[in-house]
């Protein structure tokens, strides 16, 4: 995918989040954009690592940063003491125009993940984005007990009952998405 | 600003994070220090590092090295590799820069005699606005309309994150930077994205950029999506 389509599809994805009432900061972007790209198929290329709180992209901070520089995206500064949120800016509607068709292929998957996480905050999403890690690389055929056994293990600071209803939710909404995907 | 170095707890992200991590940070009383430290990067970063003229040297020494060193890699056997220093690549460009028939003699050339490129077209935030991949769309056209090899493209974003650090306010708050430094927040990205041109073609290639630049930089036209997994 071009620069250009990728940048068209993050900021919808941004635009969306705040419609739907995401704080939106970067750690909420990264994890929803590593789902977004894993679980409904969107093919933004981005390499993702398991860092220090979930998934994380070295890339996809790099891009942040460049859509700022190309003034596509800018920060917030938000109600003291919280971080700031990304919002997009008019230029940005440039971009939406000149890649509609790819905005217009990705669309309902962009929602579903947007409505699905929007009232996430980040120490939830990382339990999220981990539980959906673990079962994406045991490829969905391992236990609940194993991937949460996984989960603690890899990030021992997630208690182990956060974890399993991490695994639970994500299997349902890995369900719903295999059902969006087939329509 | 050393003084007011601090490890301090992080400032939450959003409304629902209890963070128990700690990162660098400032006293209030250091936060005009970090300011100038950080401008004085992104001028050193816009003046030196990326001047296009710095720029352009790095691109003619890569294209040397591309044709003299064998297979235009270097060696990764760690004797090979370590016996190769400037000196040898000073040495070689030096001397190939005199022989026409020395591998790389017209990069070391243009190092050597300074006939580098000029710079054709640099990003301004007019054609941003149209197309943020103007400087590809300029490159492409001219190589399209001229050759390829009168002409190179360098490319450059700031990597990393935002200047976002933890400072610890007089009444022993903690707050993001950029909440409260209307100077951090002002800090502009490093960005460059030029195009050079061979002097031999330089005034041609430029009357013909102003006459067509306008339908030049236009986005092109996007093409069907293909359904390609990630």
């Amino acid at each position: 995918m071009k620069r250009l389509n990728r940048a068209a599809i993050i900021t919808q994805l941004i635009d969306k989040l705040h419609k739907y009432g995401s704080w939106c900061g970067e750690t909420h972007v990264q994890k929803i954009t590593f789902i977004l790209q894993n679980l409904m198929q969107v093919p933004l290329k981005y390499e993702f690592i398991l860092y220090k709180h979930g998934p994380f992209s070295f890339d996809l901070r790099d891009e942040l940063t460049s859509l700022r520089a190309d003034g596509l995206i800018e920060l917030e500064p938000q109600q003291l003491p919280y971080g700031p949120k990304i919002v997009t800016t008019s230029r940005s509607r440039n971009i939406a125009a000149t890649c509609s068709k790819t905005i217009a292929k990705y669309n309902n998957r962009i929602d579903f993940i947007a409505k699905t996480f929007n009232d996430k905050g980040v120490t939830e999403l990382e339990r999220l984005a981990t539980a959906y890690f673990v079962t994406m690389v045991n490829n969905s055929v391992v236990s609940v007990d194993e991937r949460v056994k996984q989960i603690t293990k890899l990030k021992p600071h997630i208690l182990i009952d956060n974890a399993r209803s991490a695994v639970s939710e994500i299997d349902n909404i890995i369900m719903q998405a295999q059902h969006l995907l087939k329509q | 600003m050393i003084d007011t170095l601090r490890i301090l707890p992080v400032h939450p992200s959003d409304e629902k994070e209890k963070s128990n991590e700690t990162a660098l940070g400032v006293e209030e009383g250091g936060i005009q220090s970090a300011e100038a430290l950080l401008l004085a990067r992104y001028f050193m970063y816009s003046q030196v590092y990326m001047h296009p003229i710095r720029r352009i040297y790095d691109i003619h020494l890569r294209d040397f090295l591309e044709e003299w060193l064998e297979g235009g890699k270097f060696s990764i056997d760690l004797s090979d590799h370590l016996v190769i220093t400037d000196n040898e690549v000073t040495s070689a460009f030096l001397s190939a820069a005199i022989d026409k028939n020395s591998n790389g003699h017209l990069h070391a050339e243009r190092i050597v005699k300074r006939k580098h490129f000029k710079l054709i077209y640099e990003r301004n935030p007019n054609d941003i606005e149209v197309n943020p991949e103007a400087g590809k769309a300029v490159y492409k056209a001219l190589c399209e309309h001229f050759d390829a090899e009168y002409f190179r493209h360098d490319k450059y974003f700031q990597k990393g994150e935002a200047l976002d650090f933890p400072v610890r306010m007089r009444d022993d708050q903690i707050v993001p930077s950029l909440a409260i430094s209307a100077t951090l927040k002002a800090v502009p990205i490093v960005a460059m994205d030029y195009v050079f041109a061979n002097r031999d073609i330089l005034n041609k290639a430029t009357k013909w950029l102003r006459e067509n630049h306008d339908d030049i930089i236009k986005p092109e036209k996007e093409e069907e999506i293909d359904d390609e997994k990630t």
